[in-house]
């Protein structure tokens, strides 16, 4: 849905998406670098709809997601780290698993 | 004693940047503190280190040898700091999952703005987003929508998208404004103003020039809801005859105007100013930014939004008067070195009426349809909410206590300004005259174990 129109000269990292790798390039936030393979979404609310990141710039907190543990993460704020683990929040966020596994 | 700055600068954006270059020019100690992970702000996004600097023109452009003076500078600057609470000699922020609390004797908050946000039904589904988004993605990733693009709303950010997209040759299958006509006729009377920035008059009306015949336009849209179809977004919309049409998209960009983002200085209670053509609160700062708060300045789109050229002079502004405050600089020295900043203010304020007026919002556009989401937190219609409306509701704080609208992570920022608008119109009440939610500490959702281990400096327990 979203694609690359130019390379810049950023060193190429890989990070893990619901366990999946994915080669992105430092300096990226966390929440651009999933656009592809989030399909666009990075959560679902209570209520159970799939939300996507609406403003990228830290208002509108709809890419919440779970980075390397730690839930309620504004992903697009995060920059992308070599074998940061991202998962999609799903329903409320689950403190209890923090520590383990993802909600 | 805990270390105190001489001047904590909150925004990392043109304003923020150009208030550093002039206190630390001048000698003080400054820390320059934002939530990106390099300075430039939302205009000058990433212009340090994207590959897009030669692609998107000079405006984009001529951020780089701000940032690059910027960087330069002996401004300590903190990047990926997200404050959450202010006060007028000292700055909370968070970073990494730890809070910090820093000391200073003047604080300057050029926090910029943020997209007005207007709920339409299906604006939450994914690939929905705002235009301003699109502009992030490109300036920072190099990243565009694959299209077919839709493009929606009111405002010359919405020419620079589409202007944008077909630079790059995406696909656009429609751009909907939902601006007035009769705006312009409005306009009209301050187009000698606008002369005063003839460049970049012309500038914006050769963007609207090529939006209009590289795309298909429609003018004054209404009703517009977006739905999913297939794998992709439909786009319903009515012409200004009331004709119904629909337009398929993979990607659709909404933009109506720009707001000040004002929830910092709600926080730290400083008097505001209503903006009756642009439908906004900014705070209400005098010439050198000075706030109705001792200590406390603001500078740029935070004090009201006109743009990167008036934010940079109004940094330079609000920096050399603290530098007279503190004792760096005398008077004649400020006044001598502000006379070319000055001038730029003047010209940019004399070609603002006319955008003001000319990309006014339009009231049916403010006035969400009853299946809109309008609280994206918490899930909340407008017609949940104008139930509670209806029932008595006449404060934004009052039907938060009531319906939820604004409970959630976002803090209102999102839902805010359009909860208003639907009680000003429910009641018929004026809107100036409706205080928007109460802005609270902390600023943005903290864990607790953060908050815990915060190291409040002893002399202010």
């Amino acid at each position: 849905m979203f694609t690359k129109v130019s390379d810049s000269n950023n060193k190429k990292i890989t990070i893990y998406f619901e366990d999946e790798p994915v080669e992105v390039e430092e300096g990226m936030t966390v929440a651009a670098a999933v656009l592809e393979p989030s399909h666009g979404w990075t959560r679902t609310t209570h209520g159970g709809h799939k939300r996507g990141a609406f403003c990228h710039m830290g208002v509108c907190h709809e890419c919440l997601m779970t980075i390397d543990g730690v839930p309620n993460q504004q992903a697009c704020l995060t920059p992308v780290a070599d074998g940061m683990k991202v998962y999609r929040q799903n329903g409320e966020p689950d403190f209890h698993q923090e520590e383990g596994k993802h909600a | 004693m805990h270390n105190v700055w001489d001047v904590i600068i909150v925004g990392a954006g043109p304003a923020g940047m150009c208030a550093a270059l002039e206190t630390t020019g001048h000698g003080l100690r400054t820390l320059v503190l934002d939530r990106q992970m390099e300075p430039g702000g939302q205009i000058y996004r990433s212009v340090g280190s994207s590959a897009m600097v030669d692609k998107l023109g000079s405006d984009y452009a001529a951020g780089l040898p701000l940032v690059k003076k910027f960087n330069a500078s002996d401004a300590q600057f903190e990047s990926g700091a997200n404050v959450w609470d202010i006060a007028p000699d000292r700055v909370y922020y968070s970073r990494q999952g730890k809070s910090y609390c820093e000391q200073a004797r003047h604080v300057i908050l050029a926090t910029g703005a943020m997209e007005r946000p207007v709920p339409l039904p299906g604006w939450t589904l994914p690939g929905v987003m705002g235009s301003g988004a699109s502009d992030v993605l490109l300036k920072s990733s190099s990243l565009l929508p694959e299209g077919p693009v839709v493009l929606c709303g009111n405002g010359p950010l919405i020419l620079q998208a589409a202007v944008h997209l077909s630079q790059f040759d995406i696909p656009v299958a429609g751009v909907l404004l939902t601006g007035r006509l009769g705006n312009a006729l409005r306009a009209t009377k301050y187009a000698l103003g606008a002369c005063s920035r003839p460049g970049y008059f012309l500038h914006g009306v050769n963007l609207a020039i090529q939006t209009l015949f590289k795309h298909k336009c429609v003018f004054e849209a209404q009703d517009i809801r977006i739905s999913e179809k297939g794998q992709g977004l439909e786009v319903l919309f009515a012409t200004r005859s009331g004709k119904k049409k629909e337009l398929t998209a993979s990607t659709v960009l909404l933009h109506e105007g720009v707001i000040s983002e004002s929830r910092i200085t709600r926080l730290a209670r400083c008097r505001h100013t209503w903006d009756q053509c642009q439908r906004y609160w900014h705070v209400d700062a005098d010439l050198w930014g000075q706030t109705s708060v001792p200590g406390l300045r603001t500078a740029g789109d935070t004090a009201s939004v006109r743009g990167a050229v008036a934010a940079q002079a109004e940094g330079h502004l609000v920096g050399l008067d603290v530098c007279r405050e503190l004792g760096s600089i005398p008077m004649s020295q400020r006044d001598d070195e502000a006379r070319p900043h000055l001038r730029i203010i003047k010209r940019c304020k004399s070609l603002q009426p006319f955008l003001d007026e000319y990309f006014a919002p339009t009231p049916s556009m403010l006035q969400p349809a009853a299946d809109a989401i309008v609280c994206r937190c918490e899930e909340l219609t407008a017609g949940e909410l104008r139930e509670a409306i209806n029932e008595g509701c006449y404060s934004p704080n009052g039907l938060k206590s009531q319906a939820r609208p604004g409970m959630g992570t976002c803090q209102g920022r999102v839902c805010g300004q359009a909860v208003a608008e639907m009680i000003a119109d429910a009641h018929g009440i004026p809107l100036e005259n409706l205080p928007l939610y109460t802005a609270q500490p902390p600023l943005f959702p903290l864990r607790l174990g953060e908050l815990v281990n915060t190291s409040i400096p002893p002399d202010l327990l």
